[in-house]
């Protein structure tokens, strides 16, 4: 039995930890399913599944930058029938929930996807991605209040399984597009995916990336992610699912007490295949050393913390 | 092994620490990385690859792959140039010094069997994977192992090779005429080509040597295999950072369903 309680709950689901892989990291789970125990987790999140199979944008895909990745992998995904005929008997054999990542170019392809998939019982939850920098369409849907409710509206109306809208950071407004997601009845808002960027050969005097544009990711991008899940802990009731840059206990920590009910690990697993559990495992050590029994006592705890902040000092 | 079809797993990857027995220094870019400490059962196959997390920081964020030259007696010794932040580092690690490890990874080559007549076309710190190949041989093939390197010091990891029993021959090649024959390795692969009849052709460096040596098994209708290094994210197969094109128009992954591949499904030409 673990001393400390890390359960959690979003919506319809029970996790029993809040760990989870942000999509796009960890495959469909088989990649790593020899390095971790995936029943270990709290949740799988699966790369993303669009209808059909996209074979990706032309290389060089990643570019390790100073504390972060850019990346523009372009949704490569062997579609809704290769991801029930390959990936689903493989999930099966798991216990936690399987939530599938949605990406499509219009609003008919997500809702394509989301029906398709409804049916399979291994599927809990959808999260919708509505900002992938390398689809087009995608950030349209997400960074206008109207597209944001649009599109959950839509959705919502073709499941009752939980409901995950995952936000794009570049927009001024993120309250304001959480609201309007929670409004139409989703589950439960995923922030941040990754911030738009590129980088440039200065001796090739051109873009490094193939596909030009790309998503920075990693520590990097931490401080804009805790920024946004503060924002939207004060702006919505449903729960928030936090991710960027996560990388060890104290900063999934920092984004619990920011107001994040769980936390996805995304660049880190490509550092570490053993990114998750060390993490859970840092957590749990965090809570102990701390005299917490239970994570859910965390929750958007800084926004009420009395005082003011303490000088600090570099080290 | 050649994946016929895509794998879903790096099988026997495990995460571990090693421990670095020594440094060997051979030019100031080029070096040996020898490591213990590997885990019980670790018995890496020709063409796989450690892939090293070179710092705890957070800078260089990413492991650096690196094919396993030779692996006896535990210690895996491992050709390094330096080339950037993450290769400087591992550099400058002293015996003992403990290194964040992940693999073995990777598909391996064809083991030289009895019978077999295999060209290999190696350049730089291509040649490890060869190397490895040739530890491996049959005693009853022949191999004739085109290694290329830039000067005299670069020479390493073929003591024996060249004697009468051995059926390995080396052909040196290198940039400054300082051993061997001044040039590319891929000349003398070409005139040897030329004179015998070889069952398949192994090669791995400089992605415009591995070009051109895939013109010419592809004119000779040789099968080909080819080590490819392109940039890697995870190692494992998930992130799908590290692809190749074919000709079929698939990217494929060159961590899982490579290092080694069928050359002659590769896209050699770069626009």
């Amino acid at each position: 039995m673990n001393r400390v309680d890390l359960s959690v709950s979003i919506g319809n689901l029970h996790l029993s930890n809040p760990i989870m892989p942000a999509s796009g990291t960890f495959g469909y789970g088989q990649e790593y399913a020899g390095l971790i125990d995936l029943n270990d987790l709290g949740a799988i999140v699966s790369k993303a599944v669009s209808p059909l199979p996209r074979p990706g944008n032309h290389p060089p895909r990643m570019v390790e930058l100073k504390g972060a990745l850019l990346n523009s992998i372009g949704l490569q995904n062997p579609g809704i029938d290769g991801f029930i005929e390959k990936k689903v008997p493989f999930l099966q054999e798991f216990s936690p929930p399987v939530v599938v990542n949605v990406v499509g170019n219009d609003l008919q392809e997500y809702l394509q996807v989301v029906e398709a998939l409804d049916p399979v019982q291994r599927v809990n939850g959808f999260e919708i991605n509505l900002s992938c920098p390398n689809v087009q369409k995608g950030l349209e849907f997400g960074t206008t209040v109207e597209g944001v409710a649009h599109i959950t509206r839509e959705l919502r109306a073709v499941t009752q399984k939980d409901l995950w809208m995952k936000l794009t950071p570049t927009v001024p407004n993120p309250g304001e597009l959480g609201k309007a997601a929670e409004g139409e009845g989703a589950d439960a808002l995923v922030a941040i995916n990754t911030i738009g960027g590129m980088t440039i050969d200065a001796e090739a005097r051109r873009p490094v990336l193939g596909a030009k544009f790309g998503g920075v990711s990693g520590p990097a991008i931490k401080a804009v992610a805790l920024k946004y899940v503060w924002l939207l802990y004060e702006a919505v009731s449903i729960p928030i699912v936090g991710v960027g840059g996560i990388f060890n206990g104290t900063d999934a920590i920092e984004f619990v007490l920011a107001g994040a009910t769980a936390i996805q690990v995304g660049t880190a697993n490509f550092v570490n295949p053993t990114a998750m559990p060390d993490v859970l495992h840092e957590i749990e050590a965090w809570l102990e050393q701390h005299g917490e029994s239970n994570l859910r006592d965390l929750i958007g705890q800084a926004h009420r913390t009395q005082g003011v902040a303490t000088p600090i000092q570099n080290h | 092994m050649i994946a016929t079809e895509h794998r879903y797993c790096q099988e026997n990857a495990r995460v571990f620490k090693t421990r670095v027995e020594s440094v060997e220094t051979l030019t100031e870019d080029l070096f040996i990385l020898n490591l213990v400490g590997f885990p019980e059962g670790f018995d890496p196959k020709p063409g796989m690859f450690l892939h090293l997390k070179v710092s705890p920081d957070e800078h260089p964020l990413l492991r650096r792959p690196f094919s396993i030259q030779s692996f006896r007696q535990g210690v895996a010794a491992i050709l390094i140039r330096v080339v950037g932040s993450g290769s400087r580092i591992l550099h400058h690690l002293q015996p003992g010094d403990e290194v964040d490890t992940l693999g073995p990874l990777g598909t391996t080559f064809p083991r030289i069997e009895k019978g077999d007549s295999v060209l290999m076309v190696g350049g730089g710190v291509g040649v490890a994977p060869l190397v490895a190949c040739c530890h491996d041989a049959s005693q009853e093939a022949q191999v004739d192992f085109c290694f290329g390197v830039r000067s005299r010091a670069e020479v390493q990891g073929i003591e024996g090779f060249s004697d009468s029993k051995n059926p390995i021959q080396v052909h040196l090649s290198s940039d400054d005429g300082s051993v061997g024959y001044q040039g590319f390795c891929t000349d003398i692969a070409s005139r040897l080509l030329e004179e015998k009849t070889y069952t398949k052709v192994f090669t791995c460096g400089p992605w415009i040597m591995m070009a051109k040596a895939a013109r010419l098994a592809q004119k000779k209708n040789i099968p080909f295999f080819a080590s490819l290094e392109v940039q890697m994210g995870c190692g494992l197969g998930a992130c799908l950072a590290c692809v190749y094109e074919t000709p079929e128009g698939d990217f494929i992954r060159s961590c899982i369903d490579g290092p080694v591949v069928d050359g002659h499904q590769v896209v050699w030409e770069r626009t």
